[in-house]
């Protein structure tokens, strides 16, 4: 990728020099010399985007460039910046998984998976240069590489504030890729970084996101306040262990072993004559609630009705 | 070496004194090199006493790319060590050609022009 990076170095460098005469053009605006040695620079750097885009399908490689800063525009940390990529790698292994695989409520992606996905460093991290990553990626001709999809879901997740658009993403790239966007931002927040990510395909930046502390904050906030709740009846032989109806608590132990403990219902007759260690069909309601900010799944059971096994 | 030839001669011909930066792969051992760069670089004095014909070139040959045709990028700077813009812009090409690069380690060819007959 040596000639990747040189170009991309040769674009900062563009960058610094063309501010620079900019500068001197302001302060000599009768000066028609520094206007045509800014218009070459201008002119290289066209000539070096054209270039890179060539390079970059050929190669069939895309690049990502991926700036993190401070919300006065100096460097961050380099735990926080190092932190950001790993968590930013998180997230686009999250979806290419679920794009490949399906979608999973934790990131547990194959190792195939992680190392399609696996972005490699085509410019490093130096002062307060952006870095460049590439990433082997098809070029189709009518379809969307699997990768395609995974930037776009990335992409899509990171301007999403709405619950009902989390939820949506949530049914494609499962509420993994939720929770490692979330995982991201919450270092966004707590390193005050702003960072800007672009995803090219050849000629042009296909997307470009810039998030400032604030966005990444609200973005943090809104997917904290999803979550999915399921509610189900369900029966099961199980062995009274414990039954409170003062406290209004009960535990029993299921057939395969398994404990359960939960409050009682508020139509389970109370004042009955239960014996613990003995056997009984429990009819139960399991409500499960999955956050997606976690993924974790908490379960809340509560007894309905317990009939003596015969 | 062709595209070279031309603009050599072309600046032969308006009579421009200049010197040509002549850049890129095929100045190296790549296989395939893939295109070359010009620069053309006049330094201030020059600049400003060119005439209406030699002004004309200089600017058709900043503003016309080369590169559609004969894969070849082409610019026009002025370069003056006198010049407040001088290290800035100095450093800035040299560093594009690859000198002053420890990894690249490249070159440019440099032309004198106008080429004096027999010269």
């Amino acid at each position: 990728m040596s000639r990747i990076s040189d170009i991309i170095d040769d674009l900062a460098e563009v960058d610094i020099v063309s501010q620079a005469l900019r500068r001197l053009a302001e302060t000599e605006p009768q000066d028609e010399i520094v206007a045509i040695n800014l218009d070459a620079v201008l002119r290289r750097r066209a000539d070096l985007e054209r270039r890179l885009g060539s390079l970059l399908a050929t190669r069939q490689v895309d690049l990502i460039r991926y700036r993190v800063e401070l919300f006065d525009g100096s460097d961050p940390s380099a735990l926080a910046a190092a932190r950001s990529i790993v968590l930013f790698q998180k997230l686009v292994t999250a979806a290419f998984d679920a794009i490949r695989s399906g979608p999973k409520r934790l990131y547990r992606p194959s190792a195939e998976n992680a190392r399609l996905s696996s972005l490699s460093f085509a410019r490093g991290p130096g002062g307060s240069a952006a870095i460049h990553f590439t990433i082997p990626n098809d070029r189709l001709l009518i379809l969307e590489s699997d990768l395609d999809e995974a930037f776009g879901v990335v992409f899509d997740l990171l301007m999403t504030r709405a619950k009902t658009m989390f939820r949506n993403i949530a049914s494609r790239a499962g509420i993994a890729s939720v929770t490692a966007a979330h995982e991201w931002a919450e270092n966004a927040v707590l390193y005050g970084l702003t960072t800007t990510i672009a995803w090219r395909k050849a000629s042009d930046e296909r997307r470009v996101i810039s998030l400032s502390h604030s966005d990444a904050l609200l973005f943090k906030t809104a997917i904290e306040a999803v979550s999915d709740e399921t509610v189900e009846e369900v029966d099961r032989p199980c062995e009274l262990l414990a039954l409170d109806d003062a406290a209004g608590t009960f535990r029993i132990n299921l057939s395969g072993g398994d404990t359960i403990a939960g409050i009682l219902a508020e139509g389970f007759p109370r004042g009955g004559s239960w014996t613990t260690r003995h056997w009984y069909t429990a009819v139960l309601q399991r409500a499960v609630r999955i956050r997606y900010a976690t993924g974790e799944e908490a379960v809340r059971w509560s007894l309905r009705r317990l009939t003596p096994e015969a | 070496m062709n595209t070279v030839s031309m603009v050599v001669s072309l600046v032969n011909r308006v009579s421009i004194p200049s010197r040509l930066w002549v850049g890129g792969a095929f100045l190296t051992e790549e296989d395939d090199p893939e295109g070359c760069s010009l620069t053309l670089v006049l330094v201030e004095s020059v600049f400003r006493r060119l005439s209406a014909d030699q002004r004309e070139f200089f600017d058709w040959f900043r503003d016309v790319s080369l590169y559609e045709k004969y894969h070849c990028d082409n610019y026009g700077i002025i370069l003056d060590a006198e010049r407040p813009d001088f290290e800035c812009v100095n450093n800035f090409w040299l560093r594009q050609f690859g000198f002053h690069d420890e990894v690249r380690k490249q070159g440019i060819a440099e032309v004198l022009l106008p080429v004096v007959e027999g010269g």
